[in-house]
């Protein structure tokens, strides 16, 4: 299923507030976590079970100087979302708008859209035994809000829409990025994964901001399964041959003095 | 994936490990069977005896790593083709349903069995036993290959990079489960007769089949990293996949297993009684699996 809404990241536009981490926390009631200095202002210095959006610090040097870029690094609400079509229990669902979230009520904690996820986004939360991540904030968005982080932001850099709307104001701005000098920017985020809900304008190449350039689509068909056992059933098959030829009785098909040797 | 602990660690590893062995164990033990291998079909015996507790204790284990465990009801309420985890339960159903079966008739094969033995031969006068072990058969192979299909169809370095995962998974299982019937049946079958002499000669024909295979498929997947330049994501567990897994786990059981062979061929000598071989092959196997889920998340 396509996206409806959506979030542009305008990686140009982040000046590290962590406005919308706090927001996230807030709205979702997530506590705090004990954390530590890793060597960067990044805190805490990855997503967890209890944090679900945090602002990712890179340093660029341009001309010389050194340049800090920030992200927003959550769940992306893809359209062919690895977690969701690999859940086992059919936990992760989609909303109406095309939110991507966890139902609480039915995870078991297999870890299996930990594995999917191309992103690393899903962690355990080791207190509650299940998956979580951003939930795009789709009991907002259901009720006709936007989502808390986009609506914390103070710069613009997180703006809630139609995602076709946001596809056009993306392109706009990259324009004028360009136009400004800004020659490896561009849109993360508009085809990867059938399109992602929460998208990016990026300002660097996808790798330099920990983006895979082609993530893969894992679970979606069925196909996938079957080719990659097809190997595994050629070495099985290999092998209960190479079995039939030796466990078969060949004494009931040999002269005595050759089933003498066998034995 | 920075900030992301291992997140299937020892409880997968063993499941994976016993998975394939159970997998394998059904495979020769049915294949054992359908051919008629001895009169008293004691290896086809120890291969679904030794299938049906791997299967059970790995299944604790799958259960047990679940961050709700009570809620493990929830998996089997639903069939998704497009998850690999949902097809391999109701794999692992399907087989533990085959593996029950088919232990309870190769041991209830006998008119004269008591006890829970004789509902194995009230089912074989249902449905005959081969025909049962026919169809487990691919359950087997479904159960052995799948465990390694499932660490391919992920998002993960190294598990995603190479298709060759389920087959080299299948082929260590087959090796293992063989090591374990070996065992048993060297213990069982200790007076050296005839008959015994030929079965063991013929596990280890089978055993040598199912390590050469492994190795060919590793060469295979070794290729395939390093075309995609993945070498370097096993290069914290190189140690121990060359030496454990290589080294203790294939190569040097195949030497063990060329070596009384050709005694016994060539000089008549009785295969000996050995434990050296099957522990190493269990041994690699195991790290087979550990080398494989770790590289993966690290």
């Amino acid at each position: 299923m396509a996206v409806k809404k959506g979030v542009l990241i305008d990686i140009s536009k982040c000046i590290g507030c962590r406005a919308c981490q706090v927001a996230c926390k807030e709205w979702n009631d997530l506590p705090a976590e004990k954390t530590h200095n890793f060597g960067s202002y990044e805190n805490p210095p990855h997503l967890s079970g209890n944090t679900w959006n945090i602002i990712k610090f890179y340093e660029a040097t341009s001309e010389g100087k050194v340049m800090w870029h920030f992200k927003r690094h959550g769940c992306h609400h893809c359209s062919d979302a690895n977690c969701l079509e690999g859940c086992p229990t059919g936990a992760i669902k989609r909303s109406p708008s095309g939110m991507v979230y966890i139902d609480q009520k039915i995870c078991i904690g297999c870890k299996n859209c930990i594995q999917l996820c191309p992103f690393g986004i899903p962690h355990l939360n080791e207190k509650s035994g299940t998956t979580m991540k951003c939930t795009g904030c789709f009991d907002r968005v259901e009720n006709g809000d936007i989502p808390a982080c986009a609506k914390a932001c103070p710069t613009g850099a997180l703006t809630f829409g139609n995602r076709s709307q946001l596809l056009a104001m993306a392109y706009e701005r990259l324009n004028l990025l360009r136009k400004q000098g800004n020659k490896r920017a561009s849109i993360y985020g508009e085809k990867e994964l059938g399109g992602l809900g929460f998208f990016y304008i990026l300002l660097e190449d996808p790798e330099f901001y920990g983006l895979p350039k082609n993530p893969k689509i894992v679970s979606k068909y069925f196909y996938n399964i079957l080719s990659n056992s097809f190997i595994g059933l050629i070495s099985a098959a290999v092998i209960s041959l190479g079995a039939i030829f030796t466990f078969r009785d060949r004494r009931k098909k040999l002269p005595k003095n050759e089933q003498e040797n066998i034995e | 994936m920075e900030g992301q602990v291992i997140q299937w660690g020892m409880p997968i590893i063993i499941y994976l490990f016993l998975g394939g062995l159970a997998g394998g164990a059904y495979l020769i033990a049915a294949l054992a069977d359908l051919c008629d291998l001895e009169e008293k079909k004691t290896i086809a015996k120890i291969g679904f005896s030794v299938a049906l507790p791997a299967i059970i204790i790995g299944g604790v284990c799958l259960i047990g790593d679940l961050g709700r465990p009570d809620r493990f009801l929830n998996v089997l309420k639903i069939y998704k083709f497009t998850s690999p985890m949902s097809v391999g339960v109701w794999g692992v159903i399907t087989f533990s349903a085959f593996s029950v079966i088919s232990f309870l008739m190769i041991h209830g094969m006998d008119e004269k069995s008591t006890g829970i033995w004789k509902l194995g031969y009230y089912i074989s006068l249902v449905v005959p036993r081969k025909a049962v072990n026919a169809v487990g058969l691919s359950a087997a192979v479904f159960l052995a290959a799948y465990t390694g299909v499932l660490l391919t169809e992920t998002s993960r370095p190294f598990w995603s990079d190479t298709p060759f995962l389920g087959a080299l998974f299948l082929a260590s299982g087959v090796s293992t489960a063989i090591a374990f019937i070996y065992f048993f049946y060297d213990l069982k079958k200790s007076d050296g007769n005839g008959d015994a002499e030929v079965g063991k000669y013929k596990l280890k024909l089978v055993d040598n089949m199912a390590i050469f295979a492994e190795l060919v498929i590793i060469l295979f997947m070794l290729i395939e990293l390093a075309n995609q330049h993945r070498l370097a994501l096993m290069s914290k567990v190189s140690g121990l996949f060359w030496i454990g897994v290589v080294l203790i786990g294939l190569v040097i059981p195949l030497l063990l297993n060329f070596y009384s062979m050709i005694n016994h061929r060539i000089k008549g000598k009785k295969l000996s009684k050995s434990i050296v071989t099957p522990i190493l092959i269990i041994v690699g196997g195991f790290l087979l699996r550990y080398v494989v889920v770790i590289a993966g998340q690290i």
